[in-house]
């Protein structure tokens, strides 16, 4: 059972959405958040039921996935006991009769093969889009020159006496992009024994069947007798780059299949021969390298494709594939298909005059729940991604960020392959299973981060939100100089709030806290200036003054470690600043850990360590907030344009404290 | 009532950028002309602000020339749609400038003030707002709004916290802090 410690308290009478455990906040001084700690928030992601089953309806029409969306509730809310595994929804099945659209068979504009690849590779578990696709066609004629049925993929596999270079990499290159659209590439390490040091390596290079090069690919029959598919010239072109040198059994010590997409554009397969993406590799022929091969080889590998990722140490490498790189692909091709689809659609209408339905190829993901306290949105993916062994924080998709200093519930996406999103489910239900819910921070109990698996559904985007839903006690009111507030006076401020409205501006927490340089530190819109102004040197200083500045010190900085970082890095001594980084516990997840890593690379790059160094969503932040604060600013103008020329009706102060240099951060301009 | 407030409020003047959308989610921003005013098709709470970008337009009114003017002191550039990479995160949208809280429901333990109760003479010392707003909205900025000291809204009367009383004079400092007693 979840040993949660948090009280739960109950929903009102009010008809409001059910609401998930709340804590009770601390006393507040005043409404400023002082002290993070003392600042608690309730919020949920609200996502309508209806919002949630007319996507689903409108895109891939599996019962299965509405009932249990409909069985779960409007809010992101954490149940009190986790899910199991076996109360976990089955992965959807693909239908085959979902694939045809009964109503209107004229739709359908896809072939026999490609529906049959989609359904054949849904059925491996290495793809999970779910498609409705429009009504089959009727099957191609016979004739004696349908092609034969497509030879085998082969391995070839190859030693790499010396490593690859940019003119190898691209010879290879040419010969892969001009007559294999696919390769299944195996790198292999070995280690070697430890008496000579040396490391030895492998790479297996696996072209896929004639059968899916593509409609596109260049017609191989009058360059080879074969039917195109001629591994001979590869390995020919392979071995002249690589000779072999040793031919010892090593041991392996990781081996770790990588999928290149090189292009989007292939056919598919016929229907009885399912496509073998992965083969195993023949014993590989080894070549003794130098201590330096595995890191060149990893830079090596990773030029082959983004979807290879390569960790190194000084004896091992460890290379992984990236979960995305086939759902990526298949995206490409499914947005192909749609494009066709809706060119063929808006042919039909203008011939026919009937109306198309929009077709939909939607990969499906894993939905969660998440629950966080006192995490910031950004090192709540980065700890999942930890977590989960995810290649990349970019697998997960939520409708919008929550704040940091709240307990906070919203739903969130996590994206992958079939048999990959099934696996991660498990694998949370099981760590959940043991003591409640397992805090993804470790034994913290300041901070927490929870997932609990709910379904599969379409990817979530920012556009899926409807609302936020918040609960927040404030203590020790007073009213003029009476200590307490009467209801009658709440009941009016009620209505005021419900029917008057308020001016929406953004809230500090948007751009950080107000005040100047000195004692707010670099706040984000003050960061996106500067870039929009293309000053990135000042960018990168900002971002190196801190930012969670109040009364002149940093909140997070317990024992003087970040101000021992700040002060090295303003003495110039950038390696030193990055030293005193390292020591810093969770630092790697931080700003300046990715900026002072491209500058120790790159001296003085300052453009680079703003684009490259940061994540690209935590660059938008920089530039949303600033588009924030103009807004404030405007919006302040605007409010004050009318106020100055009519009684508002809504609350009017002073024009002093209505102007956005008064409210917000704009005092160190 | 208040709604008829609301749709009074001049703060839509001709030029002002609309929400056009309707209850089914359709509709773009749009420039609002007189014929939309006299037509009183849009309230205040359609009136939209942009956040400057290169995909957004300014009002066609004195706001805009107040944009362009500041944009351009302000020194910024937020390049083009063909920039790509980076800059695409630079595109800019849009933002309705009131807002209101929706299913608010304030209580103090298990008295419910509002909706519903709300009347009598007891003094309440803490109490819990309950309350949806729609996505981008701050619940800071609601409270700031709920706490400060109005003309008219409620009758005048303030809610503040009582340990704020000594601090009262640097309220130009925080975005949130609480106005105070005049």
């Amino acid at each position: 059972m979840a040993s949660r410690p948090l009280s739960t308290i109950g929903v009102t009478a009010f008809a409001s959405p059910p609401v998930s455990p709340c804590f009770s906040t601390p006393p507040i001084d005043g409404l400023l958040k002082k002290d993070p700690e003392d600042f608690v928030v309730t919020e949920h992601a609200t996502l309508t039921v209806a919002s949630l089953v007319s996507s689903i309806q409108n895109d891939i029409k599996l019962p299965t996935i509405r009932s249990s969306i409909a069985d779960f509730g409007a809010l992101a809310c954490l149940p009190s006991r986790p899910t199991t595994i076996s109360e976990l929804p089955p992965f959807p099945e693909i239908d085959n009769s979902m694939l045809y659209s009964e109503e209107n068979p004229s739709e359908f504009a896809f072939t026999t093969e490609e529906v049959a690849t989609l359904t054949a590779l849904n059925d491996q578990g290495s793809a999970n889009l779910l498609c409705y696709l429009g009504a089959p066609p009727p099957p191609p004629p016979i004739t004696p020159d349908s092609p034969a049925p497509p030879a085998p993929p082969l391995t070839i596999s190859f030693a790499a006496a010396r490593l690859p270079n940019k003119n190898d990499r691209q010879t290879l290159m040419e010969i892969v992009k001009e007559r294999y659209l696919f390769l299944l590439v195996h790198s292999e390490m070995v280690k070697a024994d430890s008496s000579t040091a040396a490391t030895s390596c492998a790479l297996h290079l696996t072209p896929l069947p004639k059968a899916i090069t593509g409609p596109d690919a260049p017609d191989l029959s009058n360059r080879s007798a074969s039917s195109g598919f001629n591994p001979a010239h590869l390995y020919t072109a392979l071995s002249n780059l690589y000779s072999p040198a040793t031919t010892s059994v090593p041991t392996h010590e990781t081996l770790t299949s990588l999928f290149l997409l090189l292009s989007p554009k292939f056919a598919l397969p016929p229907l009885d021969a399912k496509p073998s993406y992965v083969q195993q590799p023949p014993a590989p022929l080894t070549v003794s390298l130098s201590n330096q091969a595995p890191k060149q080889l990893a830079k090596s590998v990773e030029k082959l494709g983004k979807s290879v990722r390569c960790r190194f140490t000084s004896t091992s490498i460890k290379v992984s594939l990236d979960h995305n790189a086939f759902t990526k692909g298949w995206e490409k091709w499914i947005t192909r298909l749609r494009r066709r689809k809706a060119t063929t659609a808006t042919a039909s209408t203008t011939s026919s005059g009937a109306s198309a339905t929009p077709t939909n190829l939607t990969p499906l993901c894993l939905l969660l729940v998440l629950e966080k306290r006192n995490i910031e949105h950004h090192n709540a993916r980065k700890t999942i991604s930890s977590f989960l062994s995810l290649p990349a924080d970019d697998n997960q998709s939520t409708a919008g960020m929550k704040d940091t200093k709240a307990l906070t519930t919203q739903y969130i996406t996590i994206s992958g392959h079939r048999q990959f999103l099934i696996d991660t489910a498990n694998k949370i239900a099981s760590a959940n299973s043991v003591n409640g819910y397992r805090n993804m921070c470790g034994n913290d109990t300041k901070h927490h981060v929870y997932l609990n698996p709910v379904s599969y559904r379409p990817v979530l985007s920012i556009g899926d939100l409807t609302g936020n839903n918040f609960k927040i006690t404030m203590r020790d009111l007073t009213q003029g100089s009476t200590h307490g507030v009467t209801a009658s006076a709440i009941t009016s401020l009620a209505t005021r709030l419900c029917d008057h409205g308020y001016v929406n501006y953004y809230g500090e927490q948007r751009m950080g806290d107000a005040g100047t340089l000195e004692t707010s530190g670099g706040a984000s819109h003050r960061i996106g200036r500067e870039i929009l102004r293309g000053k990135f040197a000042e960018a990168v200083d900002l971002i190196m003054h801190g930012r969670k500045i109040i009364t002149g010190v940093e909140v997070r900085d317990k024992d003087d470690s970040w101000s021992r970082m700040r002060s090295c890095y303003r003495s110039g001594d950038i390696r030193g600043a990055f030293r005193y980084l390292q020591e810093i516990r969770h630092a790697k997840n931080s700003v300046e850990f990715g900026v002072l890593s491209h500058l120790l690379n790159k001296a003085a790059d300052y453009e680079g360590a703003v684009k490259t160094g940061l994540q690209f969503t935590q660059y938008n932040v920089y530039i949303r907030a600033y588009q924030s604060w103009l807004w404030n600013v405007a919006v302040g103008e605007k409010v004050r344009a009318v106020a100055t020329r009519v009684e508002f009706a809504l609350s009017r102060p002073p024009r002093a404290r209505l102007s956005p240099r008064a409210l917000l951060c704009s005092r160190s301009l | 009532m208040c709604m008829a407030q609301m749709t009074r409020w001049p703060g839509l003047v001709a030029g002002d950028i609309v929400n056009s959308k309707d209850e089914s989610g359709e509709g773009s921003p749009i420039l609002c002309t007189q014929a939309y005013i006299d037509s009183k098709k849009f309230s205040a709470f359609n009136v939209l602000l942009p956040m400057p970008g290169f995909r957004t337009i300014y009002p066609d009114n004195d706001m805009g020339k107040w944009f362009e003017a500041f944009v351009e002191k302000e020194g910024v550039d937020f390049g083009s749609a063909s920039g790509g990479g980076y800059l695409s995160g630079n595109k800019g949208s849009y933002r309705q400038i009131l807002e209101r809280a929706h299913s608010l429901c304030i209580e103090s333990g298990s008295d419910v003030l509002f909706p519903g109760g709300g009347e009598g003479d007891t003094l309440y010392h803490q109490l819990t707002f309950q309350f949806t707003l729609s996505s981008g909205s701050f619940a800071t900025m609601f409270l700031r709004e709920a706490f400060r000291k109005q003309e008219g809204g409620w009758g005048g009367v303030e809610i503040k916290q009582a340990k704020k009383r000594s601090r009262e004079d640097d309220d130009e400092t925080v975005a949130s802090k609480i106005v105070k007693v005049e």
